[in-house]
């Protein structure tokens, strides 16, 4: 084939390529405009945000034994470097739906031996605590605490919600065992969207 | 012609946009009216289809590290539309990268590449060196793991010797993968594009009922016509690679958890000639890796963990007749760490370690015969939190190289934490490069050839000529850097993410390839060029460089992220050899990218990426380069399905220019514009 022969092939290639990728992208865009809408609630936010709001939805689908059911208040407490920001804020303070009990949210700071942890509902233990959380979680042992984490290995170690980032969303996995000993009662529904749930 | 195309198809890329964006005014309203909450109004079956931006606990762990850290995200990769390791890398500041041909770069921090020899930089996958004692290099292609695997890339700029031991000089790279059993039940991707794009992947993840076993496994098939294109001209550059992969991680007992993970890629491709006389060639790659580690909490709080693995990397290559190579290099390697926490005017956290591993190499350029390298390490680290907002970390580690003499690589650095989310670092440290095989053992000799021995009338009879004689040093040091770095990281507003950095580096003992004078030169009449030289390495050479880093990660509205990255770095070489000066010379000063991410609530993004990189001068050897601008652009859309979601999506690259050059070097091919489309099904 001749060098102008050539030339006019390898441009009449580029110039479909170049035509069919635009029209990839003219397509990709008419679909993004005309293709039905899937529906996502609360469009994108941060992970602590969603994990706030897990939180927030447990103390709904828990329930506490004895007189801390009944409570006035449902402490949240943050041990350790608190991730989570303002986060809280638009329920700290506030009474649940239905008149029910006020959501306190506590930063309890970093962990130390003979801290008092009493008056929690449910505690999250931060990541900056993995070394004391073997501790933590022994002090807490067979009160009715929710202990929530959101570090390797936290339900092996003995905590009982784990949240974890799984493709851009944030779930949970749940050890039955710590819960039960805790006299805690989770709702079905928790276990149900849960997408690990071991007895350790 | 070329800008009548080039206007076509930036006109329908604008087109495509234009499109995109129209409807986004009345999304602009619902982020002026967003509220964090209405989250909480949210029932939990909507929220775990919530989709999160940037995970903020990788910003956590970057405020905890004593290294300069900056870590790409699974979710950087997916956005940014890159379809390779190195090309991720670029998301992290201070790393240098180039494509030098379609499957092979190079990837340097701090400066100091040579060619695609940048043999300052460890790279680890889950823990697993894939660094190349041979010629000091990453062979980035035949690295077996697939983007899909990839959790996060924490790039450490700097020397990360004390945990990581040689050759983390100017950094580390590792490559962490999703946690077993984590992420979709199943997925599938395909992509099609320009240059014969044709790539799959599919993969998925399952847990055992009791929660005790959890796996995930991939499987990946590539073939392009790779770069095909050099100084404008077409060439012949493909690649075919399929990989496979299973991890596992088993519970034993509440404190105990075991990892098993094998990995296999294999294919083949065209290696481009790179350099006079050095003809193109086609390789065939095979890569393997097999992993066991066993993790084990202790009541009290400490942990242990023991970790082995088996690395296995060959390659054969043809020239094109006859004449074939083979490079088979094993990797055996044993390695404990245990972290043990305890009080004493303060929190600690002491960690000791210590690791054995046997590396056999074998290539024709060290004379075609099996060297042995070994390396027994131990060390001890401790975090100490002295005061509340201060930390110190200190920590050294002795090493035993089996080529050099037994080497201290130490590291002290201060963390001060004005305030939460806000930190300010010093450290210092040094680190060593052990020798490459091919500076150690190299033997190539070329003889002149048959039927021109009247050109030496002089030789004896009957003895071969050499012309050419490249060899190895097994007397070579270790090149050695120390290196002193000061850094802000902040979250500013909740919003805003910076890191900023100064590190200044000296080097000793630098390793430089040299004609000895008068070696076996041959002084024959001027007119027939130099014949018989010999090349050898020694160790003369001393650099500084200076470096500053900045990166951003900002969050601009619910829906919109901006990413910025910049790098400059100043290397100031001395040395009598030509090889070290050109080195420092061909190094581009300023590089740097931008990126907008956009998302809206119906499951659309949009994703503008430009890069820049500086020029490179024209120095005697190297034809130079002028600066350039990278352009690429990503528009996608996710689907919900009944039992996933289904995303389609279209990427166009290198969008500024037809085809441009990322070295220095004439000998390496261009980067031309290129466009992919992609169906990706995600089953829950």
């Amino acid at each position: 084939m001749s060098g102008t022969a050539q030339n006019i092939t390898r441009t009449i290639r580029r110039r479909v390529l170049g035509l069919g990728a635009g029209a990839i992208m003219i397509l990709t865009a008419l679909l993004a405009g005309l293709l039905p809408n899937p529906g996502g609630a609360a469009g994108m936010v941060s992970e602590y945000e969603v994990k706030a709001a897990y939180i927030y939805h447990f103390l709904s689908f828990v329930k506490w034994p004895g007189e801390e059911a009944g409570a006035s208040e449902m402490v949240i407490g943050i041990l350790g470097d608190d991730p989570f920001g303002r986060a809280f804020a638009p329920i700290n303070g506030k009474a649940m739906p239905g008149g029910g009990a006020v959501v306190r949210v506590r930063r309890l700071g970093h962990w130390s031996p003979g801290m008092d942890l009493s008056g929690n509902h449910v505690m999250f233990i931060s990541e900056s605590e993995q070394k004391n959380l073997p501790a933590i979680l022994a002090s807490l042992s067979g009160r009715p605490v929710l202990t929530v984490g959101d570090s390797e290995r936290f339900l092996e170690r003995g905590g009982m919600i784990n949240l974890i980032t799984v493709d851009r969303r944030v779930r949970w996995e749940i050890n039955r065992r710590p819960a039960a000993r805790a006299r805690l009662e989770l709702n079905s529904q928790i276990f149900r969207l849960a997408i690990r749930v071991v007895d350790i | 012609m070329e800008k009548t195309h080039m206007a076509g198809g930036l006109r329908c890329l604008i087109a495509g946009l234009l499109i995109v964006l129209m409807p986004s005014s009345s999304w602009g309203q619902e982020v002026a009216n967003g509220d964090t909450g209405s989250l909480f109004e949210v029932p939990l079956e909507e929220l775990i289809n919530v989709e999160v931006i940037s995970p903020s606990r990788v910003k956590q762990q970057m405020f905890d590290s004593p290294n300069a850290i900056w870590v790409v995200t699974r979710e950087d990769i997916r956005r940014s539309g890159v379809r390779s390791l190195p090309e991720a890398l670029r998301l992290a500041p201070g790393v240098f990268v180039a494509q030098i041909s379609g499957n092979r770069w190079t990837v340097t921090i701090g400066g100091f590449s040579r060619g695609e020899f940048s043999n300052t930089l460890l790279v680890l996958v889950d823990g697993v060196s894939v660094y190349s004692t041979l010629y000091g290099y990453v062979d980035w292609d035949q690295v077996p793991v697939g983007l899909d695997e990839v959790e996060r890339i924490e790039v450490i700029r700097g020397p990360g010797g004390v945990l990581y031991g040689a050759n983390a000089v100017n950094g580390v790279i590792s490559i962490i993968t999703t946690r077993p059993g984590a992420g979709e039940a199943a997925y599938v991707r395909t992509e099609l594009g320009t240059q014969g794009l044709l790539a799959t992947s599919a993969g998925g993840a399952a847990t055992s009922e009791d929660g005790k076993f959890q796996a995930s496994y991939s499987a990946g098939y590539n073939e392009d016509n790779g770069l095909g294109i050099r100084q404008g001209e077409e060439t012949y550059d493909y690649q075919r690679l399929h990989r496979l992969s299973l991890r596992t991680h088993s519970t034993l007992g509440e404190q105990t958890g075991l990892s098993l993970d094998g990995r296999y890629l294999s294919g083949e491709y065209a290696n481009p000639a790179q350099g006079t006389g050095i003809p193109e060639t086609t390789r065939r790659p095979e890569s393997s890796i097999a992993r066991a580690r066993v993790d084990h909490y202790f009541e009290g709080g400490s942990q242990l963990y023991l970790q082995a693995f088996y690395r296995r990397n060959l390659i054969l290559e043809w020239d094109g007749s006859d004449y074939s190579t083979r490079q088979d290099g094993r990797t055996q390697d044993l390695e404990f760490q245990h972290l043990i926490p305890f009080e004493a005017l303060g929190p600690h956290q002491f960690i000791y370690g210590g690791g054995y591993r046997s590396v056999s190499m074998r290539h024709y350029i060290i004379d075609d015969n099996p060297h042995y390298y070994s390396v027994a390490n131990g060390f001890v680290h401790d975090e100490w939190r002295f005061l509340p907002d201060w930390r110190l970390n200190l920590g050294v580690k002795y090493e035993q190289v089996s080529t050099i003499d037994p080497t201290w690589q130490w590291r002290a650095a201060l963390l001060y934490y004005p305030a939460p989310e806000h930190l300010v670092r010093i450290s210092a440290a040094n680190a060593f490069r052990s020798p490459t095989s091919l500076e150690n053992h190299q033997e190539i000799v070329v003889d002149l050839p048959a039927g021109m021995g009247f050109l030496l009338p002089f030789w004896p009879p009957g003895e071969a000529a050499e012309i050419v004689r490249l060899q190895g040093n097994e007397h070579l040091k270790p090149e050695r850097m120390w290196s002193y770095e000061i850094e802000y990281r902040g979250l500013l507003a909740d919003r805003v993410y910076l890191d900023l950095s100064y590190s200044y580096r000296q080097y000793e003992d630098l390793i430089a390839q040299y004609e000895p004078d008068p070696g076996f030169y041959i002084d024959l009449p001027p007119m027939m060029g130099p014949f018989g030289v010999v090349y050898d390495f020694t160790n003369e050479g001393s650099a500084t460089s200076q470096a500053v880093e900045v990166g951003i990660d900002a969050r601009i509205t619910r829906r919109l992220q901006a990413k910025l990255v910049y790098g400059y770095v100043d290397i100031v070489m001395d040395s009598p050899h030509e090889d070290l000066e050109q080195m420092a010379d061909v190094q581009p000063r300023h590089f740097g990218q931008a990126g907008l991410f956009y998302a809206d609530r119906k499951g659309f993004q949009a994703d503008f990426l430009a890069y820049y990189l500086g020029d490179v001068p024209e120095v005697e050897g190297i034809e130079g380069r002028d600066e350039y601008w990278r352009l690429d652009l990503r528009l996608a859309k996710t689907l919900p399905m009944r039992d996933g979601e289904l995303e389609i999506g279209a990427v166009g690259q290198n969008l500024a220019q037809e085809w441009h050059r990322e070295t220095g070097s004439n000998y390496y091919n261009d980067v031309r514009r290129g466009y992919y489309g992609y169906l990706e099904y995600r089953m829950r």
